[in-house]
């Protein structure tokens, strides 16, 4: 056996050891056509990672959105240089399961990303989210400088073209992890609205029209799931908040593979009518996603 | 025979050893300046406590370092310009890397007397409230502005202002390349450390023997010996020992005084005695400069205090710095400041930057104050910005904005923005419903809660745009976060234990 031959073969019997020992996620995806599975997974009654272990088995597991070597990237909100306490940001613990998660369905990375919007360093530290990101080997990308953004082609209604984060570019998964907040100018800010934290420039969408440059955003990535942490929401005064007046205990989770679906349900638990947030409307209205949420298969779990 | 043949190999050894601590403390305040990292801004803070101008401007006479700065001068010469001073280490670097090229020269350096002058003008000047000469002379603050240009090239933006403020700076190293330590000559702490070292009994020595080969002054980076004359200027010597190199040993350190054969040369006398009458002098006026101001001008904000207006409101009269928090007042700030830039290098936005005053100011054209953040006073050697808690640095306002609702994308083009109210962190601004366009909100501003920290200015994407900030004339406390305790429209939160779809 020369070396060609033995690396070949050592490469076949890896594939098909491969094959046989880790086709869990495989077999998950194959299944999902046949196997009918929720569009909508809303949790009530637990904590919020307790509540994603259960809902993300409900839609199909992990595996039905990650692969083996394949990179995530997880988007919370973690743009606040606030503490916990102040649900501005997503809970740490529930990023941090998101990331456990995807590292056990055999993520080569999995990466946390967001532009904060305060100085990014005392947001991570307050936020709570990169030390607990970082305990399950997840990487928190830097993304307080304009070298790490890409100009990248639009195409939307208002937005031509906008610099998103180069760890967008490269992933394979992009899990959008918002926590359900008031946001005074966006009306609500959910998945969508969290997705501005991928870009460089915030300030583009503000002057271009700020609720048509969310939706527009979705045509250029996304996201392959969406968690939204209902668990403590700002009901007012957002997206920052601040007393806990403004705070409101919903200790709800919701996943959904649909950025508009979820959307849609989680600013309903705002007191929100459906179709009444306009960059949500104008997602559903371009076919990025559905808001009428009675024509789909919703599951709804209280723990 | 036997001491002669071991004290060179001391010497070197001695020399060697503090040009190692000296280029350490160097290494130090490179690395402070320019890392902006939280760790290099604890160490900042420590190492700007060891440069007693800086210290003095704060008014510390009674302080560690001040006193030790004195007292080594006082027992053997300029101690505090061998190792502490960044300035100092960083031209003889410059010097001894030169020489080695083959670039730099060494030889006898008689500087003019207008240096004295020049020490004279910054005391006075200090004194009468036109510190200027004094902030540009100031060795700590030459190094602080330099280090802020290097930082600014290597960050890949570096304002022609930040340049042109450091010029002297790259003058000064251009310099010390060919000729060596020549700002010491100049610089108005050196000259008073080194005046005070007249009545030093202990320092360096020419001793009988000597054949005034010259070997001693091409070794010299500070140019004080006198080959010929087999004199060294104690005035000016730094204590390096890389003259005791001598090959006959001639050259050491001790009792002062005993020059050529024993006896006091009279040109020796003569010099003494003229700047011990002047080190009382200017050694003490260049101490004492900024605080007999500080006793002359009260707190310094008196005349704004007797205007009896409300100082902390905006004012119509020409536009002021906006001082970083902690700063008080225009008085208090510029009687303080020494211009060493440490709370430039320490601002984590990089919005704190040095003005036409020499005096750092806060800039929002890129970035806006950061709510938590009190980086700029906790590195203030002087006081000149007072160390605030967070939550004291949280109430207190440097400036107030002000909201030109017609210039609002939202009033403007009917657009949904709150770009403002979702960055200000004391909810002045918060957002309500607009009549004129049902579902849209316009911002609302609750003057009183306001800090001046910019965020509104820098995130507002009208243009024009639609906030302008103006500083205030004396910082002040603010009642912090705007409780919410009224219904700004918002639906009510569904009434159901079940999900609401």
């Amino acid at each position: 056996m020369d070396r060609r031959e033995f690396i070949k073969k050592t490469a076949a019997i890896g594939i098909g050891a491969g094959l046989l020992f880790l086709p869990k996620g495989l077999r998950g995806a194959a299944g999902a056509a046949a196997q009918e599975y929720p569009d909508l997974v809303a949790l009530r009654g637990g904590l919020p990672e307790a509540m994603f272990d259960t809902g993300i088995k409900k839609i199909g597991g992990i595996g039905r959105f990650v692969r083996k070597g394949q990179t995530v990237v997880i988007k919370p909100n973690m743009s606040w240089d606030v503490s916990p306490g102040n649900p501005a940001n997503t809970s740490p613990a529930l990023v941090a399961q998101i990331a456990r998660h995807c590292r056990d369905a055999g993520a080569k990375r999995v990466v946390i990303l967001d532009h904060s919007i305060e100085y990014w360093e005392n947001s991570r530290k307050s936020s709570g989210i990169g030390e607990a990101a970082e305990g399950v080997g997840a990487i928190y990308a830097p993304a307080e400088k304009e070298g790490y953004y890409q100009k990248v082609p639009v195409g939307g209604a208002r937005l031509k073209e906008t610099s998103i984060h180069e760890s967008l570019l490269e992933c394979d998964v992009l899990i959008s992890a918002p926590v359900l907040k008031h946001h005074g100018g966006a009306g609500v800010s959910i998945s969508a609205k969290n997705l501005m934290g991928c870009v460089w420039n915030r300030r583009e969408y503000h002057s271009q029209g700020l609720q048509q440059c969310i939706s527009d955003f979705l045509r250029v990535r996304k996201p392959d799931l969406n968690v939204v942490d209902a668990y403590r929401v700002i009901t007012r005064n957002g997206p920052r908040g601040g007393s806990p007046s403004d705070v409101a205990d919903l200790g709800s989770l919701i996943i959904s593979p649909d950025v508009v679906a979820a959307d849609t349900a989680a600013s309903m638990m705002l007191g929100r009518k459906q179709g009444e947030i306009e960059h949500i409307r104008l997602a559903a209205e371009i076919g990025l996603g559905r808001m009428d949420l009675a024509n789909l298969k919703i599951e709804r779990i209280t723990l | 025979m036997a001491k002669s043949s071991t004290r060179p190999r001391v010497y070197k050894a001695v020399a060697a050893a503090r040009l190692c601590v000296a280029l350490g403390v160097l290494a130090l305040f490179v690395f402070a300046y320019l890392s902006g990292s939280g760790g290099g801004n604890r160490l900042l803070a420590l190492l700007m406590k060891s440069q007693f101008t800086s210290v003095l401007y704060g008014h510390g006479v009674a302080s560690i370092a001040v006193a030790a700065a004195v007292f080594s001068s006082l027992l053997a010469g300029r101690v505090f310009c061998s190792v502490i001073c960044p300035m100092g280490s960083l031209q003889e670097a410059f010097w001894r890397i030169s020489r080695r090229l083959g670039t730099g020269a060494g030889g006898r350096v008689r500087p003019w007397r207008a240096r004295y002058a020049v020490t004279l003008a910054a005391c006075v000047g200090i004194i009468l409230s036109i510190p200027q000469l004094a902030l540009v002379v100031d060795p700590i603050s030459l190094f602080g502005r330099g280090m802020t240009a290097v930082r600014a090239l290597r960050d890949g933006h570096a304002p022609s202002f930040t340049l042109l403020v450091s010029a002297p700076f790259a003058v000064i190293l251009l310099i010390s390349l060919f000729r060596g330590r020549r700002f010491c000559d100049w610089c108005p702490a050196g000259i008073s450390l080194g005046l005070l070292s007249s009545f030093a009994p202990l320092g360096m020595r020419i001793s009988a023997g000597c054949t005034s080969c010259g070997l001693c002054e091409k070794k010299c980076p500070t140019g004080c010996v006198d080959s010929k004359e087999k004199e060294i200027d104690g005035r000016r010597c730094v204590l390096c020992l890389s003259c005791a190199d001598c090959p006959g040993g001639f050259i050491g350190f001790g009792v002062r005084g005993a020059s050529k054969s024993g006896q006091i040369g009279r040109r020796y006398f003569l010099s003494s005695a003229g700047s011990k009458a002047a080190a009382l002098l200017f050694g003490a006026l260049y101490a004492t400069g900024a605080n007999i101001r500080h006793l002359f001008r009260g707190r310094g904000g008196r005349a704004l205090r007797e205007t009896g207006e409300d100082s902390s409101r905006a004012y119509d009269g020409p536009p002021l710095p906006i001082l970083p928090p902690g700063g008080r007042n225009v008085g208090h700030y510029s009687s303080r400041c020494s211009g060493c830039q440490a709370c430039v290098a320490a601002c984590p936005v990089k919005i704190l930057k040095a003005s036409g005053r020499l005096r750092p100011s806060l800039d929002y054209t890129e970035d806006y104050c950061q709510y938590s953040c009190v980086e700029c006073g906790r590195v203030c050697p002087t006081g000149a910005i007072s160390s605030l808690d967070v939550e004291k640095k949280r109430r207190t306002r440097v400036a107030l904005s002000n909201l030109s609702l017609n210039r609002c994308v939202v009033t403007a083009k009917g657009q949904a923005c709150g770009a403002c109210a979702e960055v200000c962190p004391t909810r002045a601004l918060r957002m309500i419903p607009f009549e004129n366009a049902p579902g849209l909100t316009i911002p609302a501003f609750d003057e009183p809660y306001c800090i001046g920290c910019g965020a509104c200015l820098v995130v507002c994407p009208a243009r024009p745009v639609a906030f302008s900030l103006t500083a205030v004339r004396r910082q002040s406390e603010t009642p912090g976060i705007r409780p919410t305790d009224y219904d700004e429209g918002l639906p009510r939160l569904p009434e159901t234990d079940d999900f609401p779809f």
